[in-house]
């Protein structure tokens, strides 16, 4: 027999094993890039959070097409050259796209690397302007913040605000000096039609020297703004916004989409109370989709869930419906010119890669985010 | 009947005497030995979770304990003793990293040690500050665990309810992380502490608390909120894991000690491996003991195989009895005498087949001779006749001479063709017939054509005489009545032979027999003798015309007696 019949035995085998290898799909992979770490990691938690639980889902319910999406995780530290490096690291890893970064400063950084990559960069909440309107591989779920300072702008004007002050966060400038910049010019614009001198301070915050913050408030004391903007994450925001009415200062407070979070609410206390937002998001949101997402969030998470969050998941959602699309192969094309469902409503995103979502304005009440119209 | 192969059966006989057993006894062993390093391995990471649980669980109890026995001494929440006091007994001593007393509006009374920082701040919305709020006793309230902007680590919050207010005080959890480094340093085991909602505190990957990876969507957390003791064997981030889980009440957070199967049950491989090894070693021992053993058996017999051969050939050689094996001995030196009994019959068959030959030799000698002289007598007779025949005057008396002495001579002839041929006991026919007719024709000086056709073949002595007789009378009836009207004899004789019947046609081209001929009851001698020597050889004569007197012999032939 026997030789022959031994190769001819072990050929099945090799050739059965093959198949059954062949046959076991491979999953899809998508890389996450966040700050995870350190002080203002809130956000970039509660994305990668988001992103998670869609992937989850996504995963649940079968896959795409059968394959299962790994999401591979990876910390920028907020630090530039971090991103870079654990950027590179999920191109080596043959990631078919990544969901990240979570701010305007780190996507500043990536999107050249991504377009270099000709690997698609799904922001869930980098919303600096100056990323519009080009066409290249940087998408996002986020509405540019020029649209939050048009919004902050209107909510400063009806009160009357003439000396405002801008706590601007020096790690996130991309974000920080568009916003602040677009707020003073739509600010100016309202006022010059009632013929107000707007005045106005900038204070450079640096979260990795809190020390200068001492500084800021006796600046503060000295020029006695009418109204604070925060462009800082929750937990710096919360601790100025402290800090502030510890010096027994009571002018309102304008914040960002970046700082709101429970974070923001939980460490602010009744210092952040009032405290205004103009969102592309809605925590009171009655929709069936919002509703579902908050309860397994808080399931999964122990907390509730935030505009992180939800753009997280929504960023995922945006992937996985291209991919179920045309498989891996152009993600972009697949993307841009669409309409989908998010969890408070449809959104649209343009042939740039921009989407267009409406405003909400929200405040700090009681201690809860509610949605609250014009005073 | 199955005709089984030796080497075969030995194989098959130690392959069930030896390998099967011992095969079967490895794999029972490995069994046992793997399901008991399992069960060992299990267990040891079970009780390693309880003891870190317990010892974590106490550690924090202690923290808590004594942040409230010594904020239920105070009587006021400010006052500079009372600060002194919480300073000396909870921050210096490295406990906890920074005490917060908080009055009933929530606002924070003063902070140590940074007093002034956060003196004021407003604490209420921290959810286990109200729930602390909640609170009528002294319980600890956890918060759950975050990374701190002071130190960088990950913290837990401990408040406490007393009747002057809450105490909120910051444990900082940095040595969980050594614990669990220290545990990892020592071994491939991987300590985890999370908290209930699954965010890591403690892990040897400084990334993991950073970062704050949660495994609360993992069929792992799932399963150790459910049953909160107790090992599971899972699949985490592509590796197959083996995780053991203790549940620390109070601050409500899980111990996984976790160990990737492959590490754990190296041991098992290690057995396995060194198992394997063993049985391959004592299967290849085995294997080249039952060689050496066979080969010892299989050698005799190829060697007893080889000395049969050779005394087919006639090489008698004796076979050295050096086996290990009494039976194969026995076999040998029975084989031996077998030999040697064969070897001697031999010889002695020999000589007598010798002796035999020399005999029929001396026969056969004597036989020639025998023929010899009756040859030899019979021409002396013939001689005799000649001599006599010279006193005849009357021609037909000299006619009956000559004819006499021609067959005294064709009878001589038959001895002398026998005693000229290989085989004394037999005579080759044609060659026989074909000299006869030349005899015939030489004594009575008549021209005549003939032919002699037909098959090669003997007859024996018995059958012989008569035959050539007959022969030799019709050859004469042939020459004296067959010439044709120019007086020329065309004489045909055929010989035929058919299975054991002998056919001799003797024809000639005369004018036949008359119309009233009848052998029956001519008085012819030449008739009279062949009805005679074919009564004699048991056969039939025929006669009849066709284109001249044709006359047919037919007798079966017979063997030498």
């Amino acid at each position: 027999m026997k030789k022959s019949a031994m190769n001819a035995i072990s050929l099945v085998f090799l050739f059965a094993g093959f198949i059954l290898f062949s046959c076991t799909p491979q999953p899809i992979k998508v890389g996450f890039i966040g700050g995870l770490s350190g002080f203002n990691s809130d956000l970039g938690i509660s994305g990668r959070n988001g992103v998670s639980l869609a992937i989850d889902a996504v995963n649940k319910q079968g896959g795409i097409k059968g394959r299962k999406l790994e999401l591979l995780v990876r910390d920028d530290k907020q630090d530039p050259e971090v991103a870079r490096a654990v950027f590179r690291e999920l191109v080596s890893e043959q990631v078919v796209a990544v969901i990240g970064p979570m701010t305007s400063g780190i996507a500043q950084v990536l999107i050249p690397l991504a377009n270099e990559a000709q690997l698609p960069l799904i922001s869930p909440t980098a919303s600096s302007p100056d990323f519009s309107g080009l066409d290249d591989l940087f998408i996002r779920v986020v509405t540019p913040n020029t649209n939050e300072a048009l919004g902050l702008a209107m909510e400063s004007f009806r009160r009357g605000v003439k000396k405002p002050c801008i706590f601007e966060d020096l790690s996130n400038q991309a974000f920080c000096q568009v916003l602040s910049r677009a707020y003073m010019a739509e600010l100016r614009r309202l006022s010059e039609t009632g013929g107000a001198e707007i005045s106005e301070i900038t204070l450079p915050y640096d979260p990795k020297d809190p020390g200068t913050t001492n500084t800021w408030l006796i600046a503060l004391e000295r020029y006695q703004p009418d109204l604070v903007l925060f462009t800082t994450n929750s937990l710096d925001t919360a601790i100025l916004a402290q800090r502030i009415r510890q010096r027994g200062f009571s002018m309102p407070f304008l914040g960002t989409g970046w700082a709101m979070s429970q974070s923001l609410i939980e460490n602010g206390g009744k210092a952040v109370e009032g405290m205004v937002f103009t969102v592309p998001f809605n925590p009171e949101s009655e929709s069936e989709a919002w509703r579902i997402f908050t309860s397994e969030y808080k399931q999964a998470f122990g907390k509730e869930a935030d505009f992180g969050a939800a753009q997280g998941w929504t960023a995922a959602q945006v992937l996985a419906q291209a991919l179920s699309t045309k498989g891996p192969k152009k993600i972009k094309e697949n993307i841009i010119n669409r309409s989908y469902q998010g969890l408070q409503g449809p959104l649209y995103i343009d042939g740039f890669g921009d989407p267009v979502i409406p405003f909400q304005r929200l405040e700090i009440e009681n201690g809860r985010l509610v949605s609250a119209s014009e005073p | 009947m199955v005709h089984r192969n030796f080497r075969q059966t030995l194989v098959y006989f130690i392959s069930l005497s030896v390998f099967l057993p011992m095969l079967v006894m490895s794999i029972a062993i490995f069994i046992s030995i793997q399901q008991g390093i399992n069960n060992t391995v299990i267990y040891r990471n079970q009780v390693l979770t309880k003891s870190i649980a317990l010892s974590v669980g106490q550690q924090i109890r202690d923290a808590s304990t004594l942040l409230i026995s010594m904020t239920a001494s105070l009587d006021s929440l400010e006052g500079s003793e009372n600060k002194k006091k919480l300073e000396v007994s909870l921050l210096n001593s490295g406990i906890y990293e920074s005490i917060y007393a908080i009055n009933e509006n929530g606002k924070v009374q003063y902070a140590l040690p940074e007093e002034g920082l956060y003196t004021g701040f407003d604490f209420s919305r921290q959810s286990f500050i109200q729930e602390a709020f909640k609170r009528t006793s002294p319980m600890p309230v956890y918060s759950p665990v975050f990374i701190s902007t002071q130190t960088k680590n990950p913290t837990v919050g401990v408040a406490v309810r007393q009747p002057i207010g809450v105490f909120a005080a910051y444990l900082n959890l940095a040595w969980l992380s050594r614990l669990s480094n220290a545990l990892s340093n020592e071994s491939l085991t991987s300590l985890s502490i999370v908290d209930c909602n699954g965010t890591t505190i403690a892990n040897s990957n400084k990334a993991f608390v950073e970062e704050q990876y949660s495994i609360a969507h993992t069929e792992l957390f799932s399963w150790a909120r459910r049953e909160r003791e107790g090992t599971l064997r899972h699949i985490f981030n592509n590796n197959e894991l083996i995780s053991s889980v203790s549940y620390i009440p109070g601050p409500d957070w899980y111990i996984f000690v976790s160990e990737t199967t492959k590490s754990a049950f190296k041991a098992t491989r290690d057995v396995l491996v060194i198992g394997l090894i063993a049985s391959i070693a004592a299967l290849l021992i085995a294997a080249l003991v039952g060689y050496t053993l066979g080969r010892r058996i299989l050698v005799s017999i190829d060697l007893l195989t080889e000395e049969t051969r050779q005394i087919r050939a006639g090489v008698y050689r004796g076979v050295q009895p050096k086996s290990t094996y009494m039976e194969i001995n026995r076999l040998i030196e029975t084989f031996n005498t077998m030999s040697d009994e064969v070897h001697t019959r031999e010889a002695q068959y020999e000589e007598a087949n010798r002796q035999l030959q020399q005999a029929l030799r001396q026969r056969d000698i004597l036989l020639r001779e025998i023929h010899h002289r009756v040859k030899n007598n019979m021409q002396i007779v013939s001689s005799l006749l000649t001599l006599q025949s010279d006193e005849l005057v009357c021609q037909e008396d000299l006619e009956l001479f000559e004819n006499s002495k021609l067959r005294i001579q064709s009878m001589a002839m038959v001895h002398e063709k026998i005693y000229q041929s290989d085989d004394v006991g037999s005579l080759p026919l044609k060659e026989y017939i074909q000299d006869l007719v030349e005899l015939i024709l030489y004594n009575n000086q008549t021209f005549m054509e003939y032919s002699v056709l037909g098959d090669e073949f003997t007859i024996n002595l018995t059958q012989a005489i008569p035959c050539a007789l007959s022969v030799f009378e019709a050859c004469m009836n042939a020459i004296k009545y067959g010439a044709n009207e120019d007086g020329h004899v065309q004489l045909v004789i055929t010989i035929k032979k058919d299975a054991d019947q002998v056919h001799i046609v003797v024809k000639d081209s005369g004018p036949g027999f008359p119309d009233n001929f009848n052998a029956d009851t001519s008085r012819s001698m030449g008739f009279t003798l062949m009805k005679g020597l074919m009564d004699q050889l048991k056969g039939q004569l025929r006669w009849y015309n066709a284109r001249g007197a044709v006359v047919e012999f037919s007798f079966p032939l017979t063997e030498n007696e």
